[in-house]
């Protein structure tokens, strides 16, 4: 008990200071603050799911919102959390969440368990949240891992050499990259998990928090949740890397600056100064299509199975819409629920009636195809419920006896943006902004151009893996580069200051199999695969044909580049393979992908070598085409001289530099 | 071995006893303002509102709460502290029972007070609780009754709440301590302590049931124990022995109480493993980074 | 006056007390019998109505877990049979209970955890009018 020996005051210092500092917390609680609404009755804060939702004492009449988001269904917390049965503001804001649907709080906000929450965990596993081809192809190309596929995500990066890469010129485009502004969707706009696409700003919101940041006045408009998911929203990421949202609308991207632009108005600029030149657009976007009009719900946001490459996540095709004999149709009542709620949300309920077409890769139904029982198949688009016509192949796309493995895209791809020779370097004494996480950092990764052009793509074969069938697609460049600035897989931090385009640790060139989206309706004529050895793989140059006089298949070919060879492999700069050479190293960066070998090559060079001169008579093309060894041994002695004259020709070009014209028509 | 910090600490503050029984006594009384605005047909509604309407109210209520905190604290450290001086044998027998069953009520009181929350937690306390005393054969129903009355009305939970348990423990402490009052020093302590937490860390409900639900913080071993055997009468069995035994300690030679003594201390301190265990280391799904 | 012996005092102090103690017991049990006559309170739901526009997969509705699966649904009550808690999450295909961990199949059928036996499955009438399901909760 109480010690009689120590003095009574001084066991009476500490619990004094201990009052008086509760009685100063006690008083700056009270005075600091909004004041508390004045006499607030029950009936001024609803009841929402359950709930008093406090929120409504200051942000009540808030509109714009659909009729499944309205805060009278599911109030204000439900989304930006925080704390609902405060009155004072913040008490009430304290861990709100200003953006909810980014994904590092996905699974409290729109992923919860009453709500979007089988959805939300299918979006983080996807390709747009995990890129996890990019950092295992990334991994790869940087000698770090042995094979281009392999588990990876952009949110869980490392500090080697090829993730630091990464993230400092990459990371930006994911999903998972939050988005903290409240403004409208525009190009630059980049990652913010379900808001990426689902919710944007009108103009009149947009000036109502421009309004808020000035004069404090609570804004009344919400931007709506929707899906309503026009090209816009796609833009800021996929007008990057593979620049598909450019190509679509016909743009490339040029490597031109702005600052030293003569005629500007000749070209398109876009919001971060790049310069773009229009070389055509794709035939779905001049008929007014839009991503989602092929891209289904499950495309984009995944299935819940690991993909490693968007080849594989992609469930639609060019032959689900494009069939003579479609594939098989679902009724309504077959339908999957969340279809069902698509077809609502897009005020398409009443089409009970009609049957939809599933894809052919995965079954599943795709809602805008649709047709009247025993009816053909219309198409019409989600947004605009447009109905446009649907052409199915010709004859020549498939009955075409030996190109079974090709592609609609082999044939219908107009062009590609086809980058050559880059080079990769780590500049330890540079410093940069980290558009991830927003601080400076020392030690930069920086990248030189070279060449970016829009050439017609090469070919290449690709394994379908879900088919495992061999494929002939279409192939660009994945990388034409060296990388320097590298030790044991890091970044050097001794590595030279200044950019050294010829001191490199790696070099690396593979293609990667693409879809463009740049298609047609005009396809590539015979001789742009038969005869030109850049698409075949080979790089720039001339094919010339020895006149053999023995009537075998081994004609002897030769091939002449027009680049110069690059010195790490001896291969012409822009090429992928080796003529009439089998690539088995390094062939892609995708498993399963590579360039014609040397048998492919040749076949295919055959051809093209009576294409040269009778690509135009189609009386001697269908000859070729459909009896080719008997049209072989039919070459007469003109052909024989033609070939002579063609690589005569081409050495005297070569000695004189000047060129020499195509083959004298006289001798046809 | 604690016994050189406990005289440290008896001399230069105030004896947890004394704390004690001056947290119970601001407990008591910040809840009566409670009581006025608890509505015990429509409990959660009636708290809400008390949050977002009365401003004292909130003060009560984050007060009540953590004088609640202190007074279950405090008491266990002063039962620690006295055991491990064997001045349990200064009691008479029949007010040892009486003090363990006053500990018992005390559990009891800042459970009760936890589910009449009505909030996810509380719901999900006053299921497992039912779902436990229904595992009991016999008595279990009959129990049941009698603790948690109606399991659709918190009515009978609220009557314990309020008075039984408080006038039980009110009356036991008096006898025990011989004083009506506790000393003025630890009201001081006491009335500090409680304000600055109460201000630093308020209280409110957990109404989504999305986030990590538990227990309170002194039940959270228990959800360990409940996670690992499988069978809730085994669990029910194991604390009814832990309680014997603790009652027999008053009634065992010396050296067997020791040993004991020893033994249930042990206990308590795995009890504090499996706690840390749970709220450190498990996230909501009840993944967890060691077992 | 005879001194009354220590044995005669002592045996009518035990005779008393233990008579006190006995007579306890009919308090006791009066409080018991008023208990159960207590407040009922408002009384659980018999069944839930639920819209057929349930989304794919997993969906958690209070008392009821619905799963759909491309074609008719099926509805699993939320309590735990371990000791009664409701079901609110799930992780990696899996339902998952917040109390004390126990773990589901998709199906409802044990997987690990204390729980001892599966979840519950519940019967349900569709109004294909009205566009609803209505399940019936065991009590």
């Amino acid at each position: 008990m109480i010690s009689e020996s120590s003095p009574k005051k001084k066991r009476w210092i500490l619990p004094a200071l201990l009052v008086g500092l509760a009685g100063l917390f006690l008083s700056v609680s009270h005075f600091t603050g909004n004041e508390d609404p004045q006499l607030i009755k029950p009936s001024d804060i609803p009841i929402v799911m359950g709930h008093r939702e406090g929120c409504f004492l200051c942000h009540q009449d808030m509109t714009g919102f659909a009729p499944s988001h309205d805060p009278k269904a599911i109030g204000c917390s439900s989304c930006h959390l925080g704390n609902p049965l405060a009155a004072k503001k913040e008490a009430a804001h304290k861990e709100m969440v200003k953006v909810p649907g980014n994904l590092d709080t996905v699974s409290a906000t729109c992923g919860q368990s009453a709500c979007h929450q089988d959805l939300t965990a299918k979006v983080v596993d996807s390709l747009m949240a995990s890129g996890q081809g990019l950092v295992s192809v990334n991994r790869y190309v940087f000698g770090q891992t042995q094979s281009p596929d392999g588990p990876g995500h952009l949110s869980h990066l490392s500090d080697s050499a090829a993730d630091t890469h990464l993230q400092q010129l990459c990371v930006t485009c994911h999903l998972g990259f939050p988005k903290k502004i409240s403004a409208r969707i525009d190009q630059k706009s980049r990652g913010g998990g379900c808001t990426a696409c689902h919710i944007d700003y009108t103009k009149a919101a947009t000036q109502q928090m421009a309004d808020y940041h000035q004069t404090q006045k609570l804004p009344q408009l919400h931007p709506e949740l929707n899906i309503k998911v026009g090209n816009e929203r796609c833009f800021g990421c996929h007008s990057r890397s593979a620049r598909i949202s450019l190509n679509y609308e016909g743009w490339h991207e040029t490597t031109l600056k702005l600052k030293k632009l003569k005629n500007p108005e000749d070209y398109r600029i876009l919001q971060d100064r790049r310069v773009l030149t229009f070389k055509g657009a794709d035939v779905h976007h001049e008929k007014g299509m839009l991503c989602i009009d092929c891209h289904s719900a499950r495309d984009a946001m995944g299935d819940g199975n690991n993909y490693n490459h968007q080849g594989e996540q992609v469930e639609i095709s060019c032959l689900d819409c494009h069939n003579k004999n479609p594939g098989k149709f679902v009724g309504y009542n077959q339908l999957d629920s969340d279809s069902v709620k698509i077809l609502q949300l897009r005020n398409r309920e009443d089409r009970r009636n009609v049957e939809y077409l599933t894809t052919h890769k995965t079954g599943r139904p795709l809602i805008n195809m649709t047709r009247e029982p025993n009816g053909p198949v219309k198409f019409s688009g989600k947004l605009d419920h447009k109905v446009r016509p649907l052409n199915a192949p010709i004859e020549a796309c498939t009955d075409m006896g030996g190109h079974e493995r090709l592609t609609c895209q082999t044939c219908h791809t107009q062009w590609a943006p086809t980058c050559i020779e880059c080079h990769t370097q780590y500049l330890p004494n540079k410093k940069r902004k980290d558009h991830y996480t927003g601080e400076k950092v020392q030690g930069v990764w920086r990248e030189y151009k070279k060449d970016f052009t829009a050439l017609q793509p090469t070919l290449g074969v690709r394994r379908d893996k879900r088919s495992g069938q061999d494929i002939v697609d279409t192939f660009i460049p994945g990388m034409i580069l060296t990388i320097g600035g590298m030790q044991n897989n890091h970044p050097d931090s001794n590595a030279p200051h200044k950019k050294q385009l010829n001191r490199y640790q790696i070099f690396r060139r593979m293609f990667a199999p693409t879809f463009s989206h740049t298609i047609q309706k005009q396809s590539r004529s015979c001789l742009s695969c038969h005869k030109d050895p850049r698409v075949l793989g080979l790089g720039e140059g001339q094919i010339t044909y020895g006149a053999a006089r023995k009537q075998t298949a081994e004609i002897p070919m030769t091939f002449t580049p027009k680049n110069r060879p690059h010195p790490a492999d001896g291969l012409p700069r822009d090429a992928w393979t080796a003529f009439l050479e089998t690539k088995t190293r390094d062939t892609s960066t995708r498993t399963g992908s590579r360039p014609f070998n040397r048998q492919e090559q040749h076949r295919i060079l055959l051809v093209g070598q009576c294409l040269s001169c009778h690509a135009d008579n189609p009386r001697n093309t269908s000859r070729i085409y459909s009896r080719f060894t008997l049209a072989l041994n039919e070459r007469t002695p003109q052909c024989l001289q033609a070939l002579k004259r063609q690589k005569k020709g081409l050495r005297q070009q070569l000695l004189t530099g000047k060129k020499r014209v195509q083959p004298n028509p006289e001798d046809l | 071995m604690f016994g050189s910090i406990f005289k440290f600490w008896n001399r230069r503050l105030s004896t947890f006893g004394n704390l004690a029984f001056a947290a119970f006594l601001i407990a008591v009384v910040s809840g009566i303002p409670l009581a006025i605005g608890y509505d015990v047909d429509n409990p959660s509604d009636s708290l809400q509102l008390l949050l977002l309407t009365d401003a004292p109210g909130v003060f009560f209520r984050s007060l009540h709460y953590w004088s609640g905190q202190l007074f279950l604290l405090f008491t266990f450290i002063h039962v620690i502290e006295h055991l491990s001086e064997g001045s349990e044998r200064d009691l008479k027998k029949g007010l040892w029972i009486r003090l363990v069953l006053a500990l018992l009520f005390s559990v009891f009181v800042m459970l009760s007070g936890f589910v009449l929350k009505a909030d996810a937690e509380g719901r999900m306390a006053q299921q497992i609780l039912n779902g436990l005393l229904k595992t009991i054969p016999l008595l279990g129903a009959d129990l049941q009754i009698v603790i948690l009355g109606n399991s659709n009305s918190l009515n009978l939970v609220y009557i314990h709440h309020v008075i039984t348990t408080t006038l039980f423990i009110g009356i036991v402490i008096i006898e025990h301590m011989r004083r009506f009052w506790p000393e003025l020093l630890s009201y001081v302590y006491l009335a500090g302590l409680a304000t600055t937490l109460t201000v630093l860390i308020p209280q409110g409900l957990q109404l989504t049931t999305s986030a990590e639900i538990r227990g309170p913080w002194y039940f959270i071993g228990l959800q360990e124990i409940l996670h690992w055997i499988s069978n809730p009468l085994l669990v029910v069995g194991i604390l009814t022995s832990g309680l014997m035994l603790f009652i027999l300690l008053r009634w065992v030679n010396p050296v067997r109480s020791q040993k004991t003594k020893r033994f249930l201390f042990a206990m308590l301190i795995f009890y504090g493993i499996l706690t840390i265990n749970n709220w450190g280391f498990r996230d909501a799904s009840w993944n967890s980074l060691f077992f | 006056m005879t001194p009354i012996t220590k044995s005669t005092l002592f045996s009518r102090k035990k005779f008393l007390k233990l008579t006190a103690v006995l007579l306890s017991f009919y308090p006791l049990k009066l409080f018991y019998d008023i208990s159960r006559n207590s407040r009922t309170g408002i009384g659980k739901n018999k069944q839930q109505i639920l819209s057929m526009d349930l989304p794919e997969g997993i969906s958690f509705h209070g008392d009821i877990i619905a799963v759909q699966k491309e074609g008719s649904p099926v509805f699993l009550s939320a309590q735990c049979p371990h000791l009664g808690c409701q079901i609110n999450r799930q992780t990696k295909g899996q339902l998952v209970c917040p109390c004390h961990g126990s773990r589901f199949s998709l199906q409802g059928k044990i997987i690990e955890g204390p729980a001892a036996r599966d979840l519950t499955v519940l019967s349900y009438t569709t109004d294909i009018k009205t566009r609803q399901y209505t399940i019936l909760l065991s009590n």
